[in-house]
Parts: C-alpha cells; sequence; structure tokens
C-alpha cells in the first residue's frame, strides 16, 4: 500500500497576462501559479476573468496589482 | 515559546520524500545533557570515544551527528558517530571530518585540527545527538501521537523517545483533534521513552489531539505542497543547508514573512561533503524549479547554489538579499522572463545568469551592487529602471538585444570595468543602452564593448551627467548615439585570448536538432554552450542550450521548428576568455590618484592580463 503526502500533479500555462497559471482539466485558469502569497498576505485572489483577452508585451505584476487595489479601498 | 533562531535545517536529495521529515537541530537547546566524557587520550584523536552515564549510545546513532554545545576543553562543534560499541561511540575527528562554527552565527566550516577537545580525557561535556542529516527519521512516521489540549507535552504509546532526541525537530504531519497544527516543532525536553516537550502546543488550546503523525529527525527533501510552508517559518539567523545533489521545488514559494533583519539574517547554503566545504561548479545543489517561481524574503543570504526553471521570474530575492557564488539558468521559451529578478539593497557578486529568451538579472529598485558576474546567452543581460546601482567587473556576453539596459528617468547608475561582448563576425545588439528619454546620471567608466550594432545608445539629449570615459569600443557598428565622447575613450583591437564563435547559414531544423552539413562542431561544450538562432524560414528564432551534438548537428533543451530550406543562420559561442592583450594594458581610469604618487595600471575592462614572471621577454610566462 503506498502513501502519498503532500503531493501535487498541477498542469501549468502562460496565459495572456504573461503570468503563469494553474490550469483545470479544460485548460482554463484558475489560479495564479504563487497563489498561496495572496492568501498569506490577505490580498483578494486574482480572477481568472480579468486575463486580458489579447496577449500583453509586458507582464502584469499580479502582487502589486492587488496591493495597489487593497490601498485604494478597492 | 518558538522555533529558536539556532536552529540549523538540512536538505538531502536522497531524503524521505514530500516534506515529511523534521529536518532540523537546535544548537542552542537548554537541555542537553552535560555529562559527556571520553575513553582516556582519545579526545583530541581522530577517533574519540565518548560516553555518557546518562545515556547508552545505540547502533542507530551511527552516521548521526554528535553535537558538542560547550565544554571545558571541549571543542564546539558536530562529529559523526562512525561506530558504537559497548555503550559508547567513536567519533570521526581527523581533521576536515567535523564541522566547527567559525563565526557567532550559525555558520559551519570543516575543523582544521583533530579531535573534538583540546586535552585527551576532557570530561563534563555538553552535547546532543543530530539526526536531522540522516535521510530518514529517527522515529519515522509512527502514528500514536497524542496530546491534551494546550499541554506542550505529547505522548506516543510506542515509547520511542530517547532523551538524546532534544533538540531535533519533528514533524507532525496529520493530527486528529479539532484546530490541531500540523508543522514544525522542536522536541525541546525529554520526560520519559513516551513522554517529550515541545517548544509549543500543537493543540487550539481547547481540543485533544488522540491521534497524530510524526517524523523525528531526518532531513528535507523538498518537491511538495509544504515547500512554501517550510520556508515562511524560518526566522532570523537560520541557517538552511543544502547538501550537494538535485532538487525539485514542489510548489510556488512565496515568503511573506519579514522576522530576518540588517543583522540575523538567513542563510541559504550549498555543500558537498561536509557543511562550509568548497562548493563550486556542478557540485553545487541544484533546485529544479519547472514553471515555479521562488520569491525569498529580505534579508536572506543565498550561496553555492544552482537554480534552474522557467518561472516568470525563476528567482527573486527580496530587499538585502546578498546572492553568492551562484548559477541562475531560465530556460523558458516565453520572451522576456528574468532568471533573477534581484531585490533592493541587493548584493550579487561571482554569480552566473542566463535567460535564454529573457533577462539574465533584473536589478531591483535601489542600491544594489553587481560585481563579478558572469551573464550570457539572454535577450537582454542586466535590466533595470531605478536608483543608484553599480555594476563592477562583470562580463555580459551573446545578449540579442542589450548587454545593459537601463530604463529608468534617473538610474544614478554607475557601469565600471565591465567586459560587454557582442559579435565577432556580425555585431548584434547594444552593449548599454539607456532607454528613457529623460534620463540623467549615468557614469561609464573602463568598459571594453565590443561587438555590438551600438556600444552606447542613449535616448536623452546629450547631458552633462551622462558620462562615458576611459572605455575601448571595438568591432562596433556605431560606438555610441547622444553621448559625448570620452577623452581617454580609446578605439583597439583589446586581443581576447579565446572568445570564439561557429557561425553558420545553411542549417536545417528538425525538432530539436540544428543540422550544417559539412559543419564542425567539435569545439562545443554540451550543456554549457548555447545556439542563437537569428534566422530562417520555419524556425523558432530565439537562444538555445545545447544538449549534445555530433560533428555536424547540435541538440538543444526546446524545439527549434522545422526548417528544411537550409538557410538557418545562426551562431554558437564556444569560447568565452575574454582576457586581454596588450592593447588594453594599464590604459584605465583612475590612472594616477591626484594628489598622490601613485599611478594606476588597471587594464580596461572586467578581466586584467597575467603579466610575465620578472625579467620575462619574448613568449610569456604567466605567474603561478
Amino acid at each position: 500500500m503506498l502513501t502519498f503526502i503532500g503531493c501535487s500533479r498541477k498542469k501549468f500555462k502562460v496565459q495572456n497576462d504573461l503570468n503563469d497559471w494553474l490550469i483545470d482539466d479544460q485548460g482554463k485558469p484558475t489560479l495564479p501559479i504563487d497563489h498561496k502569497i495572496f492568501t498569506k498576505l490577505k490580498l483578494a485572489m486574482p480572477d481568472p476573468k480579468d486575463i486580458p483577452k489579447k496577449k500583453q508585451e509586458e507582464k502584469i505584476d499580479l502582487k502589486q496589482k492587488e496591493i495597489d487595489k487593497k490601498m485604494a479601498g478597492g | 515559546m518558538a522555533l529558536s533562531a539556532s536552529t540549523i535545517w538540512e536538505f538531502n536529495a536522497s531524503a524521505t520524500a514530500s516534506m515529511v521529515n523534521g529536518g532540523g537541530f537546535n544548537t542552542a537547546n537548554a537541555n542537553f545533557l552535560t555529562d559527556l566524557t571520553t575513553d582516556a587520550n582519545t579526545a583530541n584523536t581522530a577517533s574519540p570515544v565518548v560516553s555518557s552515564a546518562s545515556y547508552n549510545f545505540v547502533a542507530g546513532d551511527v552516521g548521526a551527528w554528535l553535537y558538542i554545545a560547550s565544554g571545558t576543553n571541549w571543542t564546539p562543534g558536530f562529529y559523526q558517530i562512525a561506530s558504537v560499541a559497548a555503550n559508547k561511540a567513536t567519533l570521526s575527528a581527523a581533521i576536515g571530518d567535523a564541522v566547527q562554527p567559525n563565526l557567532s552565527i550559525n555558520k559551519y566550516s570543516p575543523s582544521t585540527v583533530v579531535g573534538c577537545a583540546t586535552v585527551g580525557t576532557p570530561t563534563g561535556g555538553t552535547f546532543g545527538i543530530d539526526y536531522s542529516q540522516g535521510t530518514a527519521a529517527i522515529v519515522n512516521g509512527l502514528t500514536d501521537l497524542t496530546c491534551v489540549a494546550g499541554s506542550t507535552t505529547v505522548t506516543s504509546a510506542s515509547a520511542p523517545f530517547t532523551r538524546l532526541m532534544v533538540g531535533n525537530i519533528v514533524h507532525l504531519t496529520a493530527l486528529t483533534g479539532t484546530g490541531a497544527i500540523v508543522g514544525w516543532y522542536e522536541i525541546s525536553n525529554y520526560t520519559n521513552t513516551s513522554n517529550v516537550v515541545l517548544d509549543r502546543t500543537p493543540t487550539d488550546g481547547a481540543n485533544n489531539i488522540t491521534a497524530g503523525t510524526f517524523y523525528v529527525g531526518g532531513s528535507l527533501s523538498l518537491n511538495s505542497t509544504l515547500d512554501d510552508d517550510f520556508f515562511e517559518i524560518i526566522l532570523a539567523r537560520n541557517v538552511v543547508y543544502f547538501k550537494s545533489g538535485t532538487y525539485t521545488l514542489g510548489e510556488a514559494v512565496s515568503i511573506a514573512s519579514t522576522v530576518a533583519t540588517t543583522t540575523l539574517k538567513i542563510n541559504l547554503i550549498g555543500y558537498t561533503s561536509v557543511r562550509g566545504s568548497t562548493t563550486t561548479g556542478s557540485n553545487r545543489p541544484i533546485i529544479t524549479e519547472g514553471t515555479n517561481t521562488f520569491g525569498l524574503g529580505q534579508n536572506w543570504i543565498i550561496s553555492n547554489l544552482i537554480f534552474t526553471g522557467t518561472g516568470t521570474p525563476m528567482l527573486t530575492t527580496g530587499t538585502n538579499n546578498t546572492l553568492m557564488n551562484c548559477k541562475l539558468i531560465n530556460t523558458s521559451t516565453t520572451a522576456g522572463r528574468a532568471a533573477l529578478s534581484s531585490g533592493s539593497a541587493a548584493v550579487v557578486f561571482n554569480c552566473e545568469a542566463t535567460s535564454q529568451n529573457g533577462i539574465g538579472i533584473t536589478m531591483g529598485a535601489f542600491q544594489s551592487f553587481f560585481s563579478g558576474n558572469l551573464v550570457h546567452d539572454c535577450d537582454i543581460g542586466i535590466q533595470g529602471s531605478s536608483n543608484a546601482h553599480s555594476i563592477i567587473n562583470c562580463i555580459v556576453f551573446d545578449c540579442k538585444t542589450a548587454c545593459i539596459s537601463i530604463t529608468g528617468a534617473d538610474p544614478r547608475l554607475c557601469i565600471l570595468n565591465n567586459t560587454l561582448y557582442g559579435a565577432a563576425a556580425a555585431p548584434v545588439g547594444v552593449g548599454i543602452r539607456s532607454t528613457s528619454t529623460t534620463a540623467s546620471n549615468l557614469y561609464i567608466y573602463n568598459n571594453n564593448i565590443y561587438g555590438f550594432v551600438t556600444g552606447i545608445s542613449i535616448a536623452t539629449v546629450k547631458q552633462d551627467s551622462i558620462v562615458e570615459d576611459y572605455n575601448n569600443f571595438y568591432n562596433c557598428t556605431t560606438d555610441r548615439t547622444l553621448i559625448n565622447t570620452g577623452l581617454n575613450s580609446v578605439s583597439v583591437d583589446p586581443g581576447f585570448a579565446g572568445a570564439t564563435q561557429i557561425t553558420g547559414s545553411t542549417a536545417t531544423t528538425s525538432g530539436s536538432v540544428l543540422t550544417e552539413s559539412g559543419g564542425d562542431f567539435s569545439a562545443v561544450t554540451d550543456n554549457v554552450d548555447y545556439v542563437r538562432v537569428v534566422s530562417g524560414t520555419g524556425v523558432t528564432v530565439g537562444t538555445y542550450l545545447i544538449t549534445s551534438h555530433t560533428g555536424t548537428t547540435l541538440t538543444t533543451n526546446n524545439a527549434l521548428g522545422t526548417s528544411s530550406a537550409g538557410n538557418v543562420v545562426y551562431v554558437v559561442y564556444t569560447g568565452s576568455n575574454y582576457a586581454v592583450g596588450t592593447n588594453l594594458k594599464a590604459v584605465a581610469f583612475p590612472g594616477v590618484f591626484q594628489g598622490s604618487e601613485t599611478t594606476g595600471y588597471l587594464d580596461i575592462g572586467a578581466v586584467q592580463r597575467q603579466e610575465a614572471a620578472s625579467g620575462g621577454g619574448g613568449s610569456f610566462t604567466f605567474v603561478g
């Protein structure tokens, strides 16, 4: 009998915001790859719906975006 | 109580998987035994025989490390237990076998004196046993841990505990009890074989723990969804050792903790045989991140490690971090990813960075010092926007767009004594560029700038505070734009000792293989050299690590695409010896020091010449 502790089998894909997101079995983004930091810093979790429809020229800093939103009372 | 600042953590590539082990030992535990002694006249030999009236050493202790904390005539440090007989332990204490503290912090280095004491038969030694450096836990996954609500005493009916487990970290991985807190705890004291005291309660204060899985000792593994949790608990002054081997990061790590300070830092240190041993080249432990990002907190010192991955960025360091003797390789096919995103007030020296389609090093917001680094085979070597950095004595070569790229309006940047190399046959990219049209405060001295379309490209209209001087420009299509020529800058052949490329324009590609019929790739070194694909029908332009080769083929780490037209243009950098010839000898700043009788005879660039031995003439005899 095998016991697995703390393993993971995850899929990733770079999105139009040039960040890597975890994707579900249908290939849809669910969480940023470093999602734990948002919980640790009590920031809102980035929403896949906010990923731009068009590929960006520069990577969007998701953490800074949520920090800015929080500071602005958003 | 809590975990201790004096805890030392250990990673081993062969450790039990999934981060289950305890992985740490507190050298400052207050409850070590105090009655260590040795057989007569063995303590100052290579094989001391130690014993204690309070503890009988057992066979299971072999391989663990005896920690001597203090005691008259004892030499503090870690000594591996080589054998056990008749309740006594024989230690490995030859020169280089033990590790002893060389600073007032937790860092250790191989011993330089034989023995574990300065006399032959010391007594009254304070000691413990560090079980964290073995690959398996000394108590390995028992499941009968219980704890009364609010208590720090944990109980196991299996009676697995010994008094020498004090100071070791126990990992509680699975607990049954409302509000129970899994995690890493220190065994701070011993009650009996069934009961030990932890540094804090694992309960929520209100509910009992009725069952629990636990591991005492054993090193850590990475490759788990607990990776981030572990790095988050590390305290100021903790040291985390990685033994040579290959590790896999199991998830993105991003540290929120700000516990480390400018005087009490956190150390991540790679080593080979014993802690503090010289660790260079491929001997360094390798952390393979895959797509995961590794984001460290503030006030960390990271040394002797190799990081590989494709993340964006791959490694992020916090404010006041120091990175030394590290290699960072980002192999992503996605453009713009950095190997290292450095925090502010950082020191990065003696490191190597490459990001095949991105940026080698992204500088932080302010006041960082980059020196003695090798950055190569990137799109942009070193990039930053902001203030008061220094880039000194670095070699940056084969960067398609720019070796150094400054994007901010007020960089206050010193770029001194660097060697920047584009290409020999066909100049490529820019050596140093400033892209802001309102930039100021940029000082460029003593750089060897070779083989670029533009050596220095400034976007601001000429300003007094953007200065270049004592630089050498050679084999550039245009030496400089929008910057006055330095009075002492030169244009001479640097005479590099061994900067060579293989170029071609008629290759084909299929999958990850580039074929040049009639080519000669014999000078290529696998997993060191890169091929930059410049153009070609159907091929994906970019930089690729060469993983294997034949005389006429190169196999790369990423797919090249299929191109059968026979028009793929490429370049391979096979030689990177940027030592210079006599043309640049002693022409660098400062020359004569003002107000003194001293003349500095520096050569331009990062690399100084090796001179002939005294009295030499004709052919060179290199000193040393």
